[in-house]
């Protein structure tokens, strides 16, 4: 497995964790309060930190691990290549549809529901599983021909 | 001129008059309630239809001027333009999202939120378009 795939791997590991930690909190707060809360900006703001945390400590760990290691060497150190840059957009564009089908979802549950904190959490789990789609679809067509 | 960019010229049309249909639409419903409306759905499902019907239109005209090209398979610098404007919107969709959401954790207005993810989603939309164009008349 190169470099890249272990990052977006990483990436999407941690989009989950934190995603199923902070819908853990928020459905206990809400358990608690007999409704669902409204979100507010500290627990919001400490998921997105604790996503990108993760994954740039993914990444590091990674391209040091492969940096050391004479196989694997040319990968962190050539970059991104022409074959990255295809299979990033080819995945960013796919994942971009995962993306739009969970936002207009979750407008369809504001229309149904007409809570507004119903459709800020069902957008951001759609942006969640959105990223985590990217992810994923990169390393699908990392393994196999484009 | 390609189909494809045709098409793509058919679609910023569609989503512009849609678009500007809807606007108007909870535009006049703010204006008489003084305050931000709850979704239309009348207005949404006529915004569907304007798509759906100039969608049809538009690509059937396009085709008739050249058949042979409609009809044939996307070529490999089509498909890498097309992956690279869904790329960029793509990001723009996100960017616009991350930053209405966290707008919503100060404002809490649902209503707010709703009509800005529609603006969010059409305009990226859009954008996808536009840079299909664009990809095609300076390349990749």
């Amino acid at each position: 497995m190169s470099f890249w795939e272990k990052g977006y791997l990483a990436t999407a590991g941690a989009v989950l964790f934190a995603g199923c930690v902070y819908a853990y909190l928020i459905w206990q707060r809400s358990l608690a309060a007999g409704a669902l809360v409204a979100p507010d900006a500290v627990s919001f703001v400490t998921y997105v930190i604790v996503i990108v945390v993760l994954s740039a400590l993914a990444f590091i760990l990674f391209a040091s691990r492969a940096a050391t290691n004479p196989e694997s060497a040319d990968d962190v150190v050539d970059g991104y290549d022409e074959r990255d840059k295809l299979i990033g957009h080819m995945a960013n564009a796919k994942a971009h549809h995962v993306t739009s089908f969970g936002l207009y979802m979750a407008l369809l549950a504001f229309i149904v529901h007409g809570s507004g904190n119903i459709l800020f959490y069902t957008a951001l789990g759609a942006l969640a599983i959105g990223e985590i789609a990217m992810c994923l679809l990169r390393v699908y067509f990392y393994n196999r021909a484009i | 001129m390609t189909f494809q960019e045709k098409s793509a010229w058919v679609m910023i049309l569609a989503l512009i008059v849609s678009g500007a249909f809807y606007a108007l639409s909870v535009y006049g419903a703010a204006a008489a309630l003084e305050t931000i409306p709850p979704p239309n759905g009348i207005g949404m499902g006529v915004a569907v239809v304007i798509i759906i019907a100039i969608a049809i239109f538009g690509h059937a005209v396009a085709a008739l001027g050249n058949p042979t090209e409609a009809n044939s398979p996307e070529d490999e610098r089509a498909r890498v333009i097309v992956w690279r404007a869904g790329n960029l919107s793509g990001a723009l969709l996100g960017v616009f999202s991350i930053l209405l959401i966290m707008a919503y954790a100060v404002v809490q207005s649902g209503h707010l939120l709703f009509h800005a993810l529609i603006a969010s989603l059409v305009i990226s939309q859009i954008a996808e378009y536009v840079l299909t164009i664009w990809f095609y008349r300076r390349g990749v």
